[in-house]
């Protein structure tokens, strides 16, 4: 199903949650919503789920207009963080509960499904997620990937038109994770349907999503492909955002048609970049480079046209297996350099750094890429 | 905080203001001693019914005429004719057969006896001998709301024979008396048919009005909600027609001349009521009874409360079992208890267990100081289990470390106490405190049913009737009602206390605003303007006085003394006018003058009767010093002569202090010990002074005491040979015999004495096994258990006294032994043969049972709402749910009756369940709502995203996951109907139907009654009381949790 949201806005008393998004999420695709806590992420899946109703703003499901449909009669399937399964009931019955849900009829309603039906959908549901012996437990006695395998079949059961995730793999350690991430995406080949997952994680975004809508403090920051993301990022933010490490990040000015450091005006930034801001116009603005690009200054090459050097010293070291994590200090901007030599760094050591010019990512004054 | 209290106190001033008016403005009169004796008429109209009058006149001495001819005057029809001759003779025989006879006579005896009844061709006559002194006519056939005059002549009349019938013929007449122009009434049919479609027609315009602005709020809100609306409904619905209309209902039953006993039209009269009220020398008497009563009991509720609550919390052990132990008595019925200390301490006309045990001379009916204050311990002594439970529910939100920094920096525990444990409580205990004030304030069961308002207080009469000493307004408004059945009337003093009530639910709303569940201080202090409000209250005063003065309205000036009157008039104009040139500086001298008047004021209240010499003034005064303590005074630059004296005070003070000083380094370690050796002390004075004690002995060693605690202060050696005193007072107790309650008390003082003693003198490095283990034994916090002890087993004692009464063969209510000497199960039999008690266990089962099912199924329904959804409103509806809570029992009884009255509810199981139905609803709502919202939300929104109304959600998901609370809930609301008293009091009326409370009510009767079943009332209470205790052992983790929780949060 093609999910759209037109406008879409949340208000909760004076604070915005979301405002004026507009998206539409394409059919049979994992897309995920990323962004960081209370960037309104969940609010736009709970409008989407009609959990929430918008303050203004539609949603469309194959362009009907479902704004004013109540979640029970929108037909989605959601999992939660917590992957809430019913507490009083058995594992089977809780995977019964949504088959005897579904009524039909004006006044009288009466089951879709029949008994025999409803039997013949558990016992296949249970041999697939593997939770057939565990048929008749009560979910305090299952362990924390079984509750899981139970809740996702009982959304697979009922045949939803949407699946939407919130922020599911957040509460579980980091091996069950992968596995969850698997059944994720075995279950989307499975089923070929339209699926929202929000997460506040990147990488776990990056893994599984066709497209990412990057949210910030309730509006769209980006919407495309994690490498679009990752490569072309459209704001400071994103590029802030996405990424291992923090991005490092320099103001400049331009200065007699020469861009020059704010922290070091002696300093000069390459050729390539500076055409390129002095075409834009620019007078005052933000480069920046991922920590990953850097090298560090090797005195056997000299520096050319498209690089520029900072002289740094070193402020912390942290070292996470192979890698290096350095915190340099360069006339008091912090900035980070990842490395995997063998060599070691101690505190106070000076040290120069050389970026590439292709590396260099420019930023206006309000912090959008030029 | 400040800037709350600041208000607070504004809107306390506005309100004493208000009522201070209303009474001067209202006409007033001293205070009428005795009574005024109806004037003696000779002839005058008796009673006017819908459809006929009672006449009466006297037959003058030397009456020459042979009968009366009565003749009726239909002013409307202009027509008149005669009604029926009344002959007198000599051989006329009174009729005792025909009881309903439309002439009566009285003869010379005094007798009233019945006329003899003839038939005439023309009329039927009446024949009364010739020795009546008066007649007595009933004058029927009239038509209904039609004047009338009635004419009765003297008339001489014959008797002409005429076949078998003769016909009366009048030959000569005068006029003897002529009646003054009447109205017949409304017939009581015609009455009840009125109200009733006034009733009706009111309920329906309330549902259409109800349900109009329900549809128009859901449309407004977004439509997701509306089904929140749905839910909220039926709770709401049932709030607003029995909590809110009848409170409405009874504003305007005060503004009417509606009366149960007369069939007429009920009438707007507009304030008629009120300055009858104002006019009635009971209202003061009833309103300083209730303030005395609430200010007594709140204090001691605190004080005990906090006491209890920080022992349990914070120095004994096995917290559970003292949580049992001290819950126990809350299960048993309100009234079983109530009752049962009236047996305790009044017993039959004051032969009581209490008066045996302590010698004393108790008797409710006639000494009203101490009937007011045993009612007031009653009072707190009901709520102790739950005061406690609210402190302690506070104690529990201060973080354990707070306490374990104080220890660790050694801080005392006094100063732990008050600085750092009050300060954190104060702001969750307050709004609480508010609603305890509330229900106080209200309190009807213990003044109605320990002491039904006795000692009568002889300048409490009126035409009325007579007001008692524990009369509090809540039981006057109510023998209002259900006496004199003066609707209106009753109706303006309930909604008097409604204003009152009102006062506090504003407070209380105020505070509770603020509420959560740590110390947060509120914004920075507001500057409050203090110089308006002080100048107006000093000649507010001024002017009060004066008038007191003049016109000799004694409730403003002080009763004893006119001339002190204007004095103190003078000096608050003058006061007030000094404060409005330099308010900082004055405020000493404010203070004193307000001292003084509080001295004078008290001192009246003390030295007279406090119900006879009550004085406004005293809570004038202390609002006053509420508002002076927040001025910052300065001080004054002392002129020359003022320095000296300065100088003067100041080095006596210092005199003082070095002397204070020097005593201080000669004494010994203060410690426990000295304070029991004090309270040892205090027991034995009043023992002795109650029991007017003549011994020798007793007295010495009363001397002997306090001649030990002085000089053990001086010297350890004291101190330790105190303890063969205790062997002393043994022996005093052993010769001087008195009664055994005095022996109980000073053998657990002296016992708690010794046990303090040894624990002192073992606290020492231990030496051996033995020494270790003894010391271990008596280091519990001995102290401790023995406060919560006493405490929780004095509530059992009027309890022992019914079992044994119960299994007494006679009808006995003072003990006599531990165990009845020959116990029978007689009163049991007569229970089950005779008063059929399975009945009434029947009838207060399906009341109960019908109240608590339809409260939770409104409940639960409401509460899933007010949990889940976020509607308009939503918040402002907690809190008016809420403060409904605060307007039940005798504030809407009233209206609730004639509600019940007019659509035939009287009388009827549904009546009485619809009435208790709602009781529990605000209670239940916010256990409910609470549990809930427990509850993970993901749980329900999952079951709606598969297709599930939220119905069927509820049903299936919330209601299983939230039955703990509900079975909480549902247990609360069935106890309020079981132990309900006073609803099931008026609505219930035919014996058959009555529920347990009134059943065993009628087997003791208010407190005059003659003779009581007692037998009968204790094996009934056994009954009552047994299964409930047994069911809380049981059920006591569930019900504990669930009075915990209501403590908690309070953010409505």
């Amino acid at each position: 199903m093609n999910i759209e949201i037109k406008k879409l806005t949340k208000n909760y008393g004076k604070k915005i949650a979301l405002k004026d998004a507009s998206l539409v999420f394409p059919k049979g695709k994992i897309t995920i919503i990323l962004g960081p806590s209370g960037s309104g992420k969940t609010t736009m899946l709970r409008l989407i789920a009609g959990l929430l109703y918008p303050t203004s703003g539609e949603v469309l499901f194959d362009d009907t207009n479902v704004s004013n449909r109540p979640a029970n009669k929108r037909n989605v399937a959601m999992a939660f963080q917590n992957y809430p399964l019913f507490p009083h009931m058995t594992v089977v019955e809780n995977l019964r509960f949504p088959l005897e849900s579904k009524k039909e009829g004006k006044l009288f309603k009466f089951n879709v499904y029949s008994e025999e039906e409803i039997e013949k959908k558990v016992n296949e549901i249970s041999s697939l997620l593997h939770i057939e012996e565990h048929k008749d437990k009560y979910p305090s006695q299952l362990s924390g990937g079984e509750k899981q395998r139970v809740a996702i079949g009982r959304e697979l059961i009922r045949d939803p038109d949407v699946f939407l995730f919130d922020e599911p793999l957040s509460n579980i350690d980091a091996r069950l994770r992968y596995e969850m991430r698997m059944w994720i995406r075995k279950l989307h080949e499975l089923l070929n349907k339209t699926m929202i997952y929000v997460t506040h994680d990147q990488s776990e975004a990056m893994a599984l999503g066709d497209m990412i809508v990057l949210l910030d403090d309730g509006k769209i920051a980006q919407v495309g492909s994690p490498d679009e993301l990752y490569y072309d990022p459209s704001s400071k933010f994103v590029a802030q955002f996405i990424g291992n490490y923090p991005m490092n990040f320099l103001s400049f000015t331009v200065e007699k048609n020469k861009c020059k450091l704010t922290a070091d005006k002696k300093n000069s930034l390459p050729e390539k970049a500076s055409k390129f801001i002095l075409s834009k116009g620019i007078k005052k603005g933000t480069l920046g480079f991922r920590a990953e690009t850097i090298r560090e200054f090797d005195h056997k090459k000299p520096i050319d046209k498209d690089m520029f050097k900072l002289e740094c010293n070193v402020e912390d070291v942290e070292k996470v297996l192979d890698q290096q994590i350095l915190t340099l200090n360069y006339r008091g901007e912090q900035i980070f350099y990842v490395t995997k030599t063998k060599k070691r760094f101690s505190k106070k050591d000076s040290i120069s750094v050389i970026v590439y010019s292709d590396d260099i990512y420019i930023f206006d004054e309000k912090y959008e890429r030029v | 905080m400040w800037g709350k209290k600041r208000k607070i106190t504004f809107i306390i001033s506005v309100f004493l203001i208000l009522i201070t008016l209303c009474l001067i403005i209202s006409e007033n009169e001293q205070m009428k001693i005795g009574l005024s004796t109806a004037q003696e008429t000779n002839s005058h109209i008796v009673e006017i019914g819908d459809r006929f009058v009672i006449l009466n006149w006297t037959i003058p001495e030397n009456y020459s005429f042979s009968g009366f001819r009565i003749e009726i005057y239909d002013s409307s029809l202009n027509l008149s004719h005669t009604w029926s001759i009344i002959q007198i003779n000599q051989t006329a025989t009174p009729n005792y057969f025909d009881q309903v006879n439309l002439v009566n006579y009285t003869d010379s005896n005094g007798d009233i006896l019945t006329s003899q009844k003839e038939i005439s061709l023309n009329f039927t006559y009446f024949i009364v001998p010739t020795s009546t002194n008066s007649i007595q006519v009933k004058v029927n056939g009239l038509k209904t709301i039609n004047p009338y005059q009635i004419q009765i002549y003297s008339t001489n009349s014959t008797l002409v024979p005429n076949n078998e019938l003769s016909i009366l013929l009048v030959e000569e007449e005068e006029s003897f008396w002529i009646t003054e122009e009447f109205s017949t009434l409304q017939s009581i049919d015609e009455a009840l048919k009125y109200s009733r479609t006034a009733t009706t027609i009111t309920i329906l315009a309330i549902i259409l009005v109800f349900i109009v602005i329900f549809v128009i709020i859901a449309k407004i809100d977004v439509p997701f909600n509306r089904v929140a609306y749905v839910f909220i409904f039926p709770a709401l619905f049932a709030l607003v027609l029995l909590e809110v209309y009848p409170m409405l209902y009874g504003i305007v039953l005060s503004f009417t001349s509606y009366n149960l006993r007369r069939g007429e039209i009920p009438q707007f009269n507009w304030l008629e009521n009120y300055i009858h009220i104002s006019n009635n020398p009971q209202l003061p008497i009833a309103f300083t009874t209730t303030l005395v009563w609430s200010t007594i009991i709140i204090f001691l509720k605190i004080v005990l409360g906090f006491v209890l609550a920080y022992i349990i919390h914070y120095k004994v052990k096995r917290k559970k079992a003292w949580y049992l132990l001290l819950y126990l008595p809350w299960v048993i019925p309100t009234y079983i208890k109530i009752l049962s200390w009236r047996t305790f301490i009044q017993g039959s006309g004051g032969e009581s267990l209490f008066n045996m045990l302590f010698g004393t001379n108790v008797n409710l009916i006639n000494q009203p100081y101490v009937a007011l204050l045993l009612a007031c311990f009653v009072e707190v002594w009901d709520s102790i289990p739950l005061i406690t439970t609210l402190f302690l529910g506070g104690l529990s939100s201060i973080p354990k470390e707070l306490n374990d920094i104080a220890k660790v920096d050694q801080v005392s525990e006094r100063a732990s106490i008050r600085k750092i444990i009050i300060p954190l409580i104060k702001p969750i205990i307050l709004p609480v405190i508010i609603l305890e004030i509330i229900k106080t304030f209200g309190s009807f069961n213990v003044a109605f049913l320990f002491t039904s308002g006795y000692p009568l207080l002889p300048y409490g009469m009126n035409e009325a009737g007579i007001i008692g000493a524990t009369d509090l307004f809540s039981t006057f408004t109510f023998y209002m009602f259900y006496q004199r059945r003066d609707v209106g009337i009753a109706a303006a003093y309930s909604t008097i206390m409604s204003i009152l009530t009102l006062f506090f639910v504003l407070v209380w709303i105020k505070m509770s605003k603020g509420t959560e569940s740590s110390f947060q201080p509120s914004d920075t202090k507001k500057k409050k303007n203090y110089k308006v409000i002080i100048p107006i209250f000093l000649v507010a005063q001024a002017i009060g006085y004066i008038v007191s003065g003049v016109i000799g309205f004694r409730y403003f000036g002080y009763h004893w003394n006119p001339v002190l009157t204007y004095v103190m008039a003078t000096f608050f104009a003058i006061a007030g006018g000094i404060f409005i040139w330099k308010p900082n500086q004055s405020s000493k001298g404010l203070k004193l003058l307000l001292a003084m008047d509080l001295i004078f004021s008290l001192t009246q209240f003390f030295l007279f009767q406090m119900w006879f010499a009550f004085n406004w003034n005293i809570f004038i005064i202390a609002v006053e010093f509420f508002i002076i303590a927040s001025i910052p005074h300065k001080k004054i630059k002392p002129h020359f002569a003022l320095k000296r004296l300065q100088q003067l005070v100041q080095d006596s003070r210092k005199l003082v202090t070095k002397t204070f000083q020097w005593v201080d380094t000669k004494l010994t370690d203060i410690n426990f010990i000295h304070l029991i050796l004090v309270v040892q002390a205090s027991i034995f004075l009043i023992s002795n002074l109650t029991l007017s004690s003549s011994s020798w002995l007793m007295w010495s060693i009363f001397g002997l005491n306090i001649l030990i605690i002085i000089s053990s202060i001086f010297s350890q050696i004291i101190t330790k040979f105190t303890v063969l005193f205790q062997p002393l007072v043994w022996i005093g107790l052993g010769f001087g015999w008195g009664p055994i309650g005095w022996k109980i008390i000073h053998a657990i003082v002296s016992i708690v004495f010794i046990i303090n003693y040894l624990q002192k003198l073992l606290n020492k490095p231990k030496k051996n096994e033995f020494e270790r283990k003894i010391y271990s034994i008596l280091s519990l916090p001995v102290n401790s258990s023995v406060v919560l002890l006493s405490i929780s087993l004095i509530a059992f004692i009027p309890i022992w006294n019914i079992f044994w009464i119960a299994f007494s063969p006679s009808n006995t209510v003072v003990p006599t032994s531990i165990f009845p000497s020959n116990p029978t199960l007689n009163n049991f039999e007569l229970l089950f043969t005779q008063e059929n008690i399975l009945l009434h266990f029947g009838n207060s089962l399906l009341v109960s049972l019908g109240a608590a099912t339809f409260c939770i199924l409104l409940t639960v329904l409401a509460a899933y709402a007010f949990s889940r959804y976020t509607f308009r409103v939503k918040k402002q509806l907690m809190v008016g749910v809420f403060v409904m809570k605060m307007f039940t029992g005798i504030l809407t009884l009233i209206p609730l009756y004639l509600i019940m009255f007019n659509l035939g509810l009287i009388d009827t199981y549904i009546g009485v369940i619809l009435a208790y139905s709602t009781h529990t609803i605000p209670l239940g709502l916010w256990l409910i709502k609470g549990y809930m919202d427990s509850i993970p939300k993901e749980l329900d929104e999952s079951a709606l995203l598969m297709g599930n109304s939220p119905l069927r959600v509820l049903r299936k998901i919330v209601f299983p996951l939230a039955a703990p609370a509900i079975a909480v809930a549902f247990l609360l609301s069935f106890l309020t109907a079981w132990n309900g008293f006073l609803l099931a009091f008026v609505l219930l009326q035919s014996p058959l139907r009555y529920t347990l409370p009134i059943k065993l009510y009628t087997f003791l009767g208010s407190i005059e009654t003659s003779s009581p079943e007692w037998g009968m009332f204790a094996a009934a209470s056994l009954l009552v009381m047994i299964p409930m205790i047994i069911m809380f052992i049981f059920l006591r983790n569930y019900l504990l949790k669930g009075a915990d929780g209501s403590i908690r949060g309070g953010d409505v």
